[in-house]
């Protein structure tokens, strides 16, 4: 099993710091034994030299009668120091009071023995002028035992410290872990599906940091979220819409054919029905292209030239002046010298639209203006009709695909519903706005403000 | 044969239902809007109602609320199982979605209009007279055996009437979908239908469609 970021932190920081604690009493403890021996060792130089002194003097003074007299005194009387003394003379005559077997040191050295688990220290000279070679010996068992003592002492610290330095360092660390916990959490909560999970973001260092980033970069993949979602909504309407749009004319083209081929009805009959198969299957048609239209200006780009707004203008109220005429409408253009930079075609396309719609709009003796000017320094066209008009809840509908007004009507005069949705797309592909104004019975003005 | 109301915003599809089943023998009154559709209720109780969901005005679903005895069939583009359902909780009668054929329409509507028993079952045709509800036919006063099966395509010709009916349709509506007989089962029985009622002038063979009773 792969161990987790704070298990793998908290591991090698144990065992660090373990290292270092234990290394640092394991080195006191060798120190302090050195500064031990050390302390030992002078405390022997000083006493053998007193030793010495003193045989050396008693010695020069001939007490005693005897070498060997003065010998056993000192060995006697220093036994109960507890210090040990062995002096050979020049003929190789030894006393001792130092244990058999303890090795000597060579002359003028000093050396440290193990002898049946007693530790001694001992020290050759050649004394009374090279006469007698002296060793002196001293139990330090004391050493070892302090030395024992504070081994001990220290292993028990050690575990005391470690065991606390272990906890104390897992509380610790789980604290300044805690903030990337509560993030998993948090994320976990948001790819379990709860969007509406954030990330805690008080405090002031990289883990608050992290969470602002992480709830500022959720916010945003949720947003983009919800605008393709509104996208693919937006999307599926249309084709539902579009679905329903058909099923009409294709139950009625369905209805009439079978009509014609079973009803025993007269040929008037007949002819009537099949005008409507004619006229059902045109309206599909007239659908298909326009959806077919949209679809190209929206992968399209367009082709944008310098367009003299007054020739654009005329040249659509040419092209719609005979059906105008044939509804009593009069259409006329008023426009100032307004260049625009756009695809020509399109606002051909988008402009007749608008017309054909004003034009619909009218009553006979209705009027219907194209007009193009400057505002603000941005080139404005603006068809104003002075015919039916539409309520505000129909305005905030008219650029959705399928919508009517007046369905019926609309139907009756070929109308898809397509037509605004067609010009709104074009408008964006210039990059300008379409916007409407109106009030039942007070006529409509559309804008489209480049 | 009886009273049909049509609630439809489309005029194309309320005319070509209105002229269909006055051509079997309906009366039709064909209501384009919902408040409409309310006023006539009051005026006039027709035996059926054929109501489409989508309507200005009033929707359908708000106006089944209204028809109180009067059966009703929704007539639809709404595909959704969830309409369906609703519309049929409603009290509906019957749900067709759009595109629909009009003989499967005019088929729901017979099996509604009997199982109400509304509007008439009767009907004289060159003497002879035909009772649906007793299952007796009579020329010239006098009974005439016909065999159930025979009996059952006079029906579906007569339900039908002024509307050619093809050999399938025919075997569907009389002999029942699992029939694995040939279609000539069917000329047979028209043959038998004309000589016994002598309707040889009104069962006429439609030519590459079928059988049609006009009148």
């Amino acid at each position: 099993m792969k161990m987790k970021f704070f298990e793998r932190t908290y591991l090698l920081m144990l065992v660090l710091f373990l290292l270092f604690l234990n290394g640092s009493i394991f080195s006191l403890v060798l120190y302090t034994r050195h500064n031990a021996l050390e302390a030992a060792e002078q405390i022997c130089l000083s006493e053998q030299y007193t030793v010495r002194q003193a045989f050396e003097r008693d010695y020069s003074a001939g007490k005693f009668g005897s070498d060997r007299l003065l010998q056993m005194t000192y060995g006697v009387f220093y036994q109960e120091k507890e210090i040990l003394l062995s002096f050979v003379d020049g003929e190789g005559n030894t006393y001792s009071t130092v244990p058999e077997g303890l090795d000597h040191p060579a002359e003028g050295k000093m050396i440290s023995r193990m002898l049946d688990g007693v530790r001694y220290i001992l020290i050759t000279e050649r004394i009374c002028d090279g006469a007698f070679l002296m060793t002196y010996a001293k139990d330090v068992s004391y050493l070892d035992r302090d030395f024992n003592r504070l081994t001990v002492y220290f292993v028990g610290a050690s575990f005391v410290a470690s065991a606390l330095l272990a906890t104390l360092m897992y509380l610790a660390l789980r604290r300044l872990y805690a903030p990337l916990d509560r993030l998993r959490t948090v994320t976990q909560s948001i790819s379990g599906g709860n969007l509406n999970a954030r990330a805690d973001e008080s405090g002031d260092d990289e883990f608050s940091g992290l969470a602002k980033d992480f709830n500022r970069m959720t916010d945003r993949v949720i947003a983009q979220m919800e605008e393709l979602r509104a996208t693919a909504r937006q999307k599926q309407r249309m084709l539902d819409d579009l679905a329903h749009e058909m099923r009409t004319p294709l139950t009625g083209i369905h209805g009439y054919a079978e009509y014609i081929c079973n009803a025993n009805v007269s040929e008037g009959e007949r002819i009537e029905a099949a005008q409507y198969i004619m006229q059902e299957s045109m309206r599909l048609k007239h659908v298909s292209e326009i959806l077919l239209d949209e679809a190209f200006i929206r992968e399209k780009t367009v082709a944008v030239s310098a367009v003299d707004a007054g020739a654009l203008l005329e040249e659509v109220r040419r092209r719609h002046a005979i059906t105008a005429a044939a509804r009593g409408v009069v259409l006329v253009c008023k426009t100032e010298r307004v260049t625009l930079s756009a695809d020509a075609d399109l606002l051909s396309v988008l402009l007749s639209n608008l017309v054909e719609n004003a034009v619909k709009a009218c009553h006979n003796g209705g009027h219907v203006e194209m007009t193009a000017y400057y505002e603000n320094g941005r080139a404005v066209l603006a068809v104003t009709d002075d015919g039916i008009g539409m309520a505000a809840d129909e305005l905030a509908h008219v650029t959705e695909p399928f919508y009517r007004v007046d369905r019926s009507r609309a139907r009756r005069e070929g109308g898809t519903g397509l037509g605004l949705a067609l010009c709104a797309t074009i408008a964006t592909a210039h990059g300008a706005k379409l916007s409407f104004s109106s009030a039942p019975g007070e006529g409509t003005r559309v804008f489209l403000h480049f | 044969m009886a009273l049909i109301m049509i609630v439809e915003d489309e005029p194309l599809i309320n005319k070509l239902i209105a002229k269909n089943l006055t051509l079997v023998g309906h009366e039709c009154v064909s209501v384009y809007d919902g408040h409409d559709a309310e006023a006539q209720l009051r005026q006039r109780v027709p035996d059926l109602m054929i109501l489409d969901v989508m309507l200005p005005g009033l929707s359908g679903f708000e106006l089944i609320r209204q028809a109180g005895e009067v059966p009703v069939i929704f007539v639809t583009a709404k595909v959704g199982l969830e309409d369906r359902l609703k519309g049929l909780a409603l009290g509906a009668e019957d749900y067709i979605v759009k595109p629909f054929e009009m003989q499967e329409l005019l088929a729901r509507v017979n099996v509604v209009l009997r199982r109400f028993r509304r509007g008439t079952e009767r009907l004289t045709v060159d003497g002879v007279a035909m009772d649906f509800g007793r299952r007796v036919v009579t020329k010239d006063g006098e009974r005439v055996e016909l065999t159930s099966k025979e009996f059952s395509l006079l029906e579906a010709l007569v339900q039908n009437r002024n509307l050619a009916l093809s050999r399938d349709k025919l075997l569907d509506l009389v002999w029942g979908y699992d029939y694995a007989g040939d279609t000539r089962t069917v000329d047979v029985h028209v043959q038998q239908l004309r000589k016994k009622l002598g309707f040889k002038e009104r069962i006429n063979t439609v030519y590459k469609v079928g059988y049609r009773f006009d009148l």
